[in-house]
């Protein structure tokens, strides 16, 4: 499996099929048994998740429940014990960015699905990481958020390059916000899907054996 | 057949009422007979075992803390071999009588290598103050690793990898993640583990003896007045034995509260 840098992938696959045990392996919360992980042609599976600068947003959205929004998304600058000005000025750009500024003094358990998400957001990017790994964050969010969400998620995208791998199980997202979809079926990765073969992966039919 | 009672409502409600009445009875003579026969020198006499119980039992707390936390962690976040077994190993003492672990702890200190050290350094375990803070900690560890344990299991462990993979260290992980969602059950442990280290006897008459205004805590001053026959002075320092009880079990319901609480307030972890 490669991701293009700036390239957003999309991840298909049933229910149990290992789509969030491989994102979980590439960040770093497994060790792998066998095969590598190269971010940006550098092996990164010998090193412990803090070391690897892969932003990592799973369905809940992970937050810290005892803190509170700006404590969440300051949380990884703090770690690294930067400049202080710094820290502050990029914690304010990015609660500006995403529309989070009002929330910033709320407890995280307070806020609704879109809300948590877009913090998870802002608290992974706040870091300039190299890839971000998204494990179904629009499932929890209702359809006016789940709009906005996506429209965010391709306008962060298209303005920072980022590298994306997106798991999802909406075949509108795959559609809309997807570069390059892949699936994950009985253990094994087909690379890219042809969009008309999309439909087949929900009857849980087997999908050609060419490529697109 | 509107107020006819059930046969097993009946039972239930005696068997309730039995459990109230037995359990609550005996306590509270204790405390109206502490209360009818107080004598201001009775209290003086409590004095200096207060004390002792007091500083014995929050060393003996701080040293069962300092060990059961790491411990507690390494047996819930690291994988090595022989781990559930070396779990169950750490509860044996719990299912030992507090005399048989005192009177291991008394072989130990008395014939072992490391006693025999410990003494040719100066360092008196029998018959000391130190026996006793050793005796305290020796039963309560398993207790407290326990509770922790339990705290550790209970815990988010997806928090503290979401920490790892913002940049936070293993150790940046455990203080600002682990931590604070522990902090409800490390204050009840800390708190059930200083009322047991006050209450203990067994492994401190063992260890440490029974010797006047030396190794005299509480519950060894009730043994000491009864076996002199000044049953006033007994009841007046157990009576304490249990004031220290219920408030600490208040507390205990407190804060148990007060964790269960916690998740839905704006606490924060730079400010508090």
């Amino acid at each position: 499996m490669n991701i293009e840098p700036g390239e957003y992938m999309i991840l298909l696959g049933a229910n149990g099929s290992g789509k969030t045990l491989l994102l979980d392996g590439i960040a770093g919360r497994y060790p792998l048994e066998t095969g590598s992980v190269l971010v940006n042609n550098s092996p990164v599976q010998g090193l412990p998740p803090e070391g690897r600068r892969i932003g990592y947003i799973p369905q809940n959205s992970g937050l810290f429940s005892r803190m509170s929004v700006g404590e969440n998304i300051s949380f990884g600058l703090r770690m690294k014990r930067g400049d202080k000005r710094d820290m502050t000025l990029r914690e304010t750009e990015w609660m500006e960015r995403l529309d989070l500024t009002y929330l910033k003094e709320r407890n995280v358990l307070t806020l609704s699905g879109g809300e948590r998400q877009r913090v998870a957001l802002a608290r992974a990017l706040v870091l300039n990481p190299r890839l971000l790994l998204l494990d179904e964050p629009l499932s929890a969010v209702d359809p006016a958020g789940r709009n906005r969400l996506m429209e965010l998620l391709h306008e962060l995208h298209r303005e920072m390059g980022l590298s994306v791998l997106h798991v999802t199980h909406d075949l509108r997202v795959a559609e809309t916000l997807g570069q390059r979809i892949a699936v994950l079926e009985a253990g094994r990765m087909r690379n890219r899907v042809c969009h008309q073969e999309l439909s087949k992966v929900y009857r849980g039919e087997s999908l050609s054996a060419q490529a697109c | 057949m509107k107020g006819r009672v059930n046969p097993f409502s009946w039972f239930v409600g005696s068997a309730l009422g039995f459990m109230a009445l037995f359990l609550l009875l005996p306590i509270g003579m204790l405390l109206a007979r502490a209360l009818g026969s107080y004598m201001p020198h009775t209290l003086v006499q409590v004095k200096e075992p207060l004390i002792l119980s007091i500083w014995t039992a929050l060393a003996s707390t701080g040293l069962c803390v300092l060990l059961a936390l790491p411990g507690a962690y390494g047996l819930t976040r690291f994988s090595f071999p022989g781990r559930e077994v070396l779990r169950g190993l750490l509860q044996i003492p719990m299912s030992l009588p507090h005399l048989v672990s005192g009177m291991a702890l008394l072989i130990f200190f008395a014939q072992s290598p490391v006693g025999v050290l410990l003494r040719k350094m100066g360092i008196t375990v029998l018959f000391s103050p130190l026996g006793v803070v050793i005796a305290q900690f020796f039963v309560n560890l398993p207790y407290m690793l326990n509770m922790l344990l339990a705290g550790l299991s209970q815990g988010d462990q997806q928090e503290e990898f979401m920490a790892r993979s913002l940049g936070a260290s293993q150790f940046q992980s455990f203080w600002y993640i682990v931590l604070p969602n522990l902090r409800p059950h490390l204050y009840s442990a800390l708190l059930v583990c200083w009322s047991r280290a006050m209450g203990e006897f067994g492994a401190v008459i063992m260890l440490a003896g029974i010797v006047r205004e030396k190794t005299e805590t509480l519950p060894v001053a009730v043994y000491m007045n009864m076996a002199a026959g000044d049953l006033d002075g007994a009841i007046l320092t157990a009576s304490i034995l249990v004031l220290i009880s219920v408030s600490t079990m208040i507390l205990f319901h407190l804060l148990k509260k007060r964790g269960n609480n916690g998740r839905n307030t704006n606490a924060s972890m730079y400010t508090s």
